[in-house]
């Protein structure tokens, strides 16, 4: 069976091109487990659980000589348990319910406004996979720390506690509170264990990130204060229309947050540094999710609740997404460091994050979403790669650190792939969300988005050299002994490389026989949110006769398993603006 | 209204002078239990106020008042001196001289201010209260005492002065009779002058910068409980006069609101800036302290209900982490500090949780009050003030991870190096070193009740 024919039986479609999904906010049913687990608390388990083992690892006991793991043990297990409850949720969210999930509501300080409100949608959803994963794979990256494990692991877990937070909080209050929580833990962390420069890289962090929190908390007062709301409810904000100055600024202050944290140039110099000299755990912790926490912000915040800001603001964006691609490949050009290198490479995914958020037509930002998810993983896996590579072969100059395909053949395989997924190749959940970035942005952000493709056509380059030198080249006879990678790197990488191929090769979930089995698929998952999402971007809809069904309505005849779309059985209610009009739905 | 309503005051005072006289009268074999009974005397008075203190009302016919804001600001100031005490417990050689009678002092003068009606009695409670704090601090250390004694005359003598002219021109000593006495009307030089002599009087109390010597030079020059008086205790007494007083002064607030918004982005800035190049846990301490009051004297710039109501926040959170921080940090710096957290771990987490909630950090208590002046700062079109704030919050969490690193990341030296250097914290896991953070944890679990009371207390200062 050719392969084609696999992913067909798959579902992921036969060209790969129709796997592409189209952001349709069609109701159609899915027969697959949704609610068979009812959780009133899932949210709250998976955020303050976390930060409940942090403490735990803070106070148990000091470990005996021979179970110096004990503190990794916690680690490993609470984010198991954490994944294995994200994968429930996830399978029992209901796709194409654009409505909050898992909520949890209480009055918490009412006098000031603020309620403990969680809840999840498919953006959420997608940041808690995320999380969950990337937080398991981070743990195995961490094998290695015996000093000071303790602390380490107690600010690790803080860290995963306050990702978590930010992707189910629903009020501001809480968000902010969560945003700026994990900056000191990771601060610390990279002071604590990172490389010989680590002061000056937490000190950035902690400017950067600060700078970002400030701005944050800025946004969100102006709002509350231009709402004349009584609390921070996002819910209730987001009704909120400020005057056109006003929601500028509240723009431009979500902006500032949310590029210090993808990093976007200017706004870059903690990645770079952090990237290139955190332990191997953080690195893929922060380039994995604490630092998609930016993208997340700026669909949320900025292209879910201002909307005239976010247009005005859309060139802006497209312009800084192409100017850090080629930013990044022209550093990663001239760079002769293998983690400074992998730590520009990861600025990519960032970068086009930004531009399908600058894009702001139903496709990109369905495709943005998506990229919050592969492009984290992507992230992850070539920051964290090079790191453990560096590691492993004592060198990180690609002077010494060269010829190593031989000698550690596993890790320079996993590096090549971590690449790959920064281009966006085919197979890698990189490739379609990158696809729908650029198809739904290339007419609304033309310039924008030929920059970013030039500067992943150089970046292919800048990969190909970093191969040729670090994996393929010449060994350097003065280098130390490289060792490959170790069981828990081998497992770690691999967590995220299964992920990319998953998502990649079956976006929509795998079927059998049209029904979805195993994963709802994270297209469909995330298509109903965004699409509500996008539907204030997309463009007017052309009079039709009240009578004539909408053509993503109408029961599809087609047996292309197509991801998002509507088999429905029964004529379904009519859809949001997003899925009956949008032209950029048919790529 | 209750003459029983004063008994918080009473047990307060008697447990000042029953301490004084229990040192003469007593063998010298029970000044062991001072602390402990000082402890239970102040908790007694805490659940006193907090139960009769629910009730409104004056006595002396008008001159003393029971309001919401005196419930809170007396409570916050009591659970300020259980957190001292507490802190004072755990080293008791610094109570071989006997400073518990002056620290109940400190606390009796800011109940005092707290249930003051005029401005004569504001003047008297904070005199009391920074003439005690300072004797608390010059029993250990007395040229430093001296030396804050004539500071403290400066503030005094400034904030009579001002009060004098504020009498005169009002013809009224009573904060309800300058409410009514004063329109923005009567805004002028002379009015101008008075008011900023007294403000600035106020602020050499509460230690705001660039008048910070009294919390910063002083606290770092007497022993830690000391400190506490000064930099927690007299602070939180200051900010209760501030309060009071800047609300009877609130239908001029144009003659001192910029006055007082210039003091307090100085205050957050400065006070960020030195913590972050401050060599020692105890001065990183100090100077988060003249942030955090920047950001109380912030609520009351915002001269109106919710912005005191924040600042009153602020205020609970300063006194509970202010006044233990210095017991916590001592004088350990560099190895000892590395050593401290192999030794005193709980100490070492103690000292974590203070400082952070000092800088602002969130969760912790004192993010939640800055969180409610910074909403009010956008609320009164005050955003530059908030933005230099917010630099300074910054600069803070950055001074309180370098704490952080040095505790906790630094390699410690396996044994005490005596004879050679500096000598390392003894080894202990004392629990009482965690009670100062576990009050701060519990002021954030309760933030909800808290911030209520905060509100109610700044409804009853009339402010629109």
């Amino acid at each position: 069976m050719s392969l084609v024919a696999v992913l067909h039986a798959l579902g992921a479609g036969a060209p790969l091109m129709a796997a592409i999904p189209t952001p349709s906010a069609t109701p159609a049913q899915v027969n697959f487990g949704a609610n068979v687990i009812g959780f009133s608390f899932l949210l709250s388990l998976l955020v303050w659980g976390p930060a409940v083992m942090a403490l735990v690892t803070a106070i148990v006991p000091e470990p005996r000589t021979g179970q110096r793991r004990t503190f990794l043990g916690i680690a490993f297990w609470t984010n198991a348990a954490a994944l294995a409850l994200v994968i429930i949720g996830y399978s029992q969210l209901q796709a194409y319910t654009s409505g909050l999930q898992f909520e949890e509501k209480l009055p918490w300080l009412p006098s000031l406004g603020i309620n403990y409100h969680l809840g999840v949608d498919g953006i959420g959803m997608a940041l808690l996979l995320l999380n969950g994963l990337v937080g398991l794979a981070a743990t195995l990256a961490s094998w290695d720390v015996r000093e000071g494990a303790r602390t380490y692991f107690v600010m690790f877990l803080l860290v995963q506690a306050a990702i978590n937070g930010v992707a189910v909080s629903r009020d501001l209050f809480m968000l902010l509170l969560f945003w700026a929580a994990a900056t000191v833990p990771v601060a610390v962390l990279t002071a604590g264990w990172g490389g010989p420069r680590r002061s000056a890289a937490a000190g950035r962090l902690l400017a950067y990130w600060g700078l970002g929190t400030a701005a944050l908390m800025a946004g969100i007062l102006i709002l509350y204060t231009a709402a004349g709301s009584s609390d921070f409810d996002l819910d209730t904000l987001s009704k909120a229309a400020p005057s056109g100055r006003l929601q500028l600024i509240i723009g431009i202050l979500f902006a500032v947050a949310a590029l210090t944290r993808l990093p976007l140039v200017p706004f870059h110099g903690w990645a770079r540094e952090l990237l290139a000299e955190a332990p191997a755990g953080v690195v893929v912790l922060v380039a994995g999710t604490a630092s998609r926490l930016g993208g997340y912000v700026l669909i949320r915040l900025l292209a879910g609740i201002e909307h005239d800001a976010s247009r005005t603001l859309a060139p802006f964006l497209g312009a800084l997404a192409a100017l850090t691609v080629l930013y990044a490949v022209v550093a990663a050009l001239n760079t002769s460091d293998v983690r400074r290198l992998a730590a520009y490479l990861a600025l990519i995914p960032g970068g086009v994050t930004v531009l399908g958020v600058a894009g702001l037509s139903p496709l990109s930002l369905v495709g943005t979403v998506m990229l919050l998810f592969a492009g984290g993983l992507a992230a992850a896996l070539v920051a964290g790669s090079a790191a453990t590579l560096a590691d492993r072969a004592q060198a990180r100059s690609l002077g010494l650190a060269a010829g190593l395909a031989g000698r550690t053949p596993k890790l320079s395989w996993l590096l090549l792939v971590g690449c790959l997924a920064v281009l966006g190749v085919p197979f890698l959940a990189t490739f379609p969300s990158s696809l729908m970035v650029f198809l739904g942005s290339v007419r609304t952000q033309p310039g924008a988005a030929i920059a970013v493709l030039v500067g992943l056509l150089l970046a292919a380059v800048a990969i190909a050299r970093l191969m040729h030198r670090v994996a393929f080249g010449a060994p350097n006879p003065d280098a130390p002994t490289p060792a490959d990678a170790s069981l828990a790197d081998s497992w770690y990488l691999g967590i995220l490389v299964g992920a990319l191929l998953w998502v990649g090769l079956v976006p929509s979930g795998p079927k059998l026989f049209g029904i979805p089995v195993v994963d709802p698929g994270l297209v469909n998952i995330v298509n109903t949110t965004t699409a509500d999402l996008a539907s204030a971007y997309a463009p007017t809809p052309l009079p039709t006769p009240a009578s004539s069904p909408s053509p993503s309505a109408s029961p599809s005849p087609s047996t292309s398993p197509s991801p998002s779309p509507s088999p429905s059985p029964s004529p379904s209610p009519s859809p949001s603006p997003s899925a009956s009009a949008s032209p950029a739905r048919s790529p | 209204m209750r003459t029983t309503a004063l008994a918080p005051e009473v047990v307060i005072l008697g447990t000042s002078l029953l301490l004084l006289l229990g040192r003469r009268v007593l063998p010298p074999s029970y000044r062991a239990w001072f602390g402990a009974a000082a402890l239970v005397a102040a908790v007694v008075a805490l659940g006193l106020e907090l139960w009769l203190g629910a009730a409104v009302g004056t006595l002396f016919d008008g001159g003393w008042q029971q309001d919401r804001f005196a419930l809170f600001a007396k409570a916050a100031l009591l659970l300020g001196l259980i957190v001292l005490i507490a802190s004072s417990l755990w080293s008791p050689s610094e109570l071989e001289e006997n400073p518990l009678p002056a620290v109940f002092v400190v606390a009796f003068g800011g109940m005092v201010a707290a249930s003051a009606t005029s401005l004569v009695a504001l003047w008297a409670g904070l005199e009391v209260a920074a003439l005690a704090a300072i004797a608390v601090a010059g029993l250990s250390a007395r040229e430093a005492g001296t030396r804050l004694l004539l500071t403290s005359a400066v503030g005094a003598a400034l904030l009579a002065v001002g009060f004098a002219f504020l009498i005169a021109t009002a013809g009224d000593a009573s904060l309800a009779g300058l409410r009514t006495a004063l329109r923005p009307s009567s805004v002028n030089l002379s009015l101008t002058l008075a008011v900023l002599l007294t403000l600035t009087g106020v602020a050499i109390r509460l230690g705001l910068a660039p008048f910070q010597w009294l919390a910063v030079e002083g606290g770092l020059s007497v022993t830690p409980l000391g400190a506490g008086a000064l930099g927690g205790l007299l602070v939180g007494v200051a900010a209760i006069v501030a309060a009071r007083l800047l609300a009877g002064l609130e239908s001029v607030n144009m003659a001192w609101w910029p006055w007082l918004a210039v003091l307090s982005a100085a205050a957050m800035l400065l006070g960020g800036l030195r913590a972050a190049t401050a060599g020692s846990p105890r001065a990183v301490a100090a100077w988060l302290l003249v942030a955090q009051v920047g950001w109380v004297s912030a609520g009351l710039a915002a001269h109106d209900r919710r912005g005191s109501a924040g600042a009153l926040l602020v205020m609970g959170a300063l006194l509970l982490a202010a006044t233990a921080a210095p017991a916590l940090a001592r004088g350990e710096e560099g190895l000892q500090l590395a050593a401290l957290r192999r030794n005193q771990p709980l100490r070492a987490l103690g000292l974590v949780v203070l400082l952070l909630s000092l800088a602002g950090a969130p969760p912790l208590a004192g993010f939640v009050g800055q969180f409610a002046v910074a909403a009010e700062l956008v609320r009164s079109n005050l955003a530059w003030l908030l933005a230099v704030g917010l630099l300074g919050s910054l600069l803070s969490v950055v001074a309180a991870v370098r704490v952080i690193r040095l505790l906790y990341l630094e390699t410690s030296p396996d044994q005490p190096r005596t004879g050679r250097g500096a000598r390392m914290p003894e080894r202990t896991w004392s629990p009482v070193t965690l009670v100062p953070a576990l009050m701060v944890l519990l002021y954030t679990l309760l933030a909800n009740p808290i911030s209520g009371l905060a509100l109610q207390g700044a409804a009853a200062l009339k402010l629109p």
